[in-house]
């Protein structure tokens, strides 16, 4: 309750912006009709300090901190390695399908690798093909000779790759396993040099693998039989006189180190004259090492020897 | 806070603290360096403040700088140098003149109170924290400096 008493702690509130809204009508209600009171309230309320807002502070920007900077990784210098990286692995690449492109390059994939994708995939149906020992391919072959497509006896003959050994193996397995398989009862082995060097040798491959099945029970008719084929393909005999491969692993060649290059011709005897012009040099400088062996050397200023060495 | 928080600050702030230790001491040039010494505090202390207090830390700091320098200088001194310069803000520039001229009969911590509250519209309990008062300290010191305030308006009146 406002009153004679307290009304200046009331005033004071009120310039301080304390009081709440009904202590604000209940002073102007006590003010009011009092003009010494009303005068008294507008010295309080005047003695409020204004801030003067063109007074700014200058020195802002000596206050301000700059943000720490983000920290660089070196990729300026590293740029450039990384491209040139990349440059000498796109011109490797080029060369290299540029050598594949070109007949009679060392990169030429040979037709019968082409063809021994046609003869893996021959093989691997003959593989599925085997549920007992009448239906292997050889057996086929043996049965009906005079209808056997082409691609089936270039399964014989011109297999190169190692995948074909696999379906090999899956048919000499059972061999082991069960006495109903074909190899176990029929497969014999034969080095197809030994068939090569062989006095007897007539004919093509085709032709002799067509007059296999007629020979079924001659042993002697196997070493008349050569086939045109790589020599490291391996051929068997099953008992029944037919012919199938047991291996075909291709030896691996010993090439040199120029011959594994990508380079061709030109190039390569390029390559042999520049051996050639730095082994001569070589020979040069042990020359000039062995004439020097014997030399003395000596300093002089004037007439003075200062050093005197022999090499 | 961060340094982007804290130089945000010295853009909202520093103004308003310049201003405030300027009254509070008097002193244009101690009143820069109270402001460059509380940013100086804030900075060195940011981890622990957080952003929404920093208003009221730079208040505290400059408050117990001003108080600091104000009694190294004694009263005197300050007396003999509180001539502001003419006045260019808003309002009667006569009755401008004469308030300031009653803020200078304060005692530090009082004008330092009443500038809290006319100039930044502090609270209380807000003004008790920046001082290390508590409110009904802050509310009786207040009213005495409405009084004094009131009664040297109340007199230069009735001498003009």
């Amino acid at each position: 309750m406002i009153n004679s008493g307290n009304y200046e702690e009331y005033m004071t509130l009120l310039a301080d912006g304390e009081l709440n809204p009904t202590e604000m009508e209940e002073l102007k209600a006590f003010v009011k009709g009092n003009k010494e009171l009303e005068q008294e309230l507008a010295y309080y309320m005047s003695a409020r300090i204004v801030p003067d807002k063109n007074e700014i502070y200058a020195g802002k920007e000596d206050l301000l901190k700059k943000p720490a900077p983000a920290r660089l990784i070196g990729l300026h210098k590293n740029w450039a390695y990384g491209i040139a990286a990349g440059i000498l692995l796109l011109i490797f690449l080029g060369i290299f399908k540029w050598q594949i492109g070109i007949p009679n390059s060392k990169f030429q994939i040979p037709n019968s690798q082409i063809v021994k994708k046609d003869t893996t995939q021959t093989n691997s149906k003959s593989k599925f093909e085997i549920p007992g020992p009448k239906e292997t391919p050889v057996a086929k072959q043996e049965q009906h000779p005079s209808t056997t497509p082409a691609p089936q006896k270039s399964v014989i003959v011109q297999t190169k790759t190692t995948k074909p050994i696999n379906n090999i193996a899956t048919v000499e397995k059972p061999k082991a396993d069960t006495t109903n398989s074909i190899a176990a009862n029929t497969l014999g082995e034969i080095n197809l040099d030994s068939l090569m060097n062989s006095p007897s040798d007539v004919g093509d491959g085709e032709k002799k693998i067509r007059k296999i099945p007629g020979e079924i029970d001659k042993p002697l008719a196997r070493q008349q039989i050569k086939i045109d084929s790589p020599p490291h393909i391996k051929y068997g005999w099953d008992r029944s006189g037919g012919v199938i491969v047991v291996s075909s692993i291709e030896p691996k060649h010993k090439r040199n180190f120029f011959a594994r290059l990508p380079i061709i011709g030109k190039k390569n005897e390029g390559i042999g004259l520049v051996t050639d012009a730095v082994q001569n040099n070589i020979s040069k400088a042990k020359q000039i090492k062995n004439n020097l062996k014997n030399t003395d050397v000596v300093i002089k200023i004037g007439n003075k020897e200062l050093l005197a060495f022999n090499l | 806070m961060e340094v982007n928080d804290y130089n945000l600050c010295v853009h909202q702030w520093a103004d308003r603290l310049f201003r405030f230790a300027r009254k509070c001491t008097g002193h244009e040039e101690d009143a820069r360096d109270i402001v460059q010494g509380s940013f100086e505090v804030l900075w060195q202390k940011r981890k622990d403040v957080q952003p929404g207090k920093a208003k009221a830390f730079l208040f505290q700091v400059a408050y117990h700088q001003s108080i600091d320098i104000f009694r190294k200088k004694g009263r005197i001194t300050y007396k003999e140098a509180l001539e502001y310069p003419e006045s260019t803000g808003p309002g009667n520039p006569d009755l401008k003149r004469v308030l300031e001229h009653a803020l200078a009969q304060l005692d530090e911590q009082s004008r330092a109170l009443v500038l809290l509250k006319d100039y930044e519209g502090y609270s209380y309990e807000e003004i008790g924290q920046i001082t290390d008062l508590n409110e009904a300290q802050v509310k009786v010191y207040l009213h005495r400096a409405r009084k004094v305030l009131k009664s040297y308006l109340v007199s230069v009146e009735n001498i003009i």
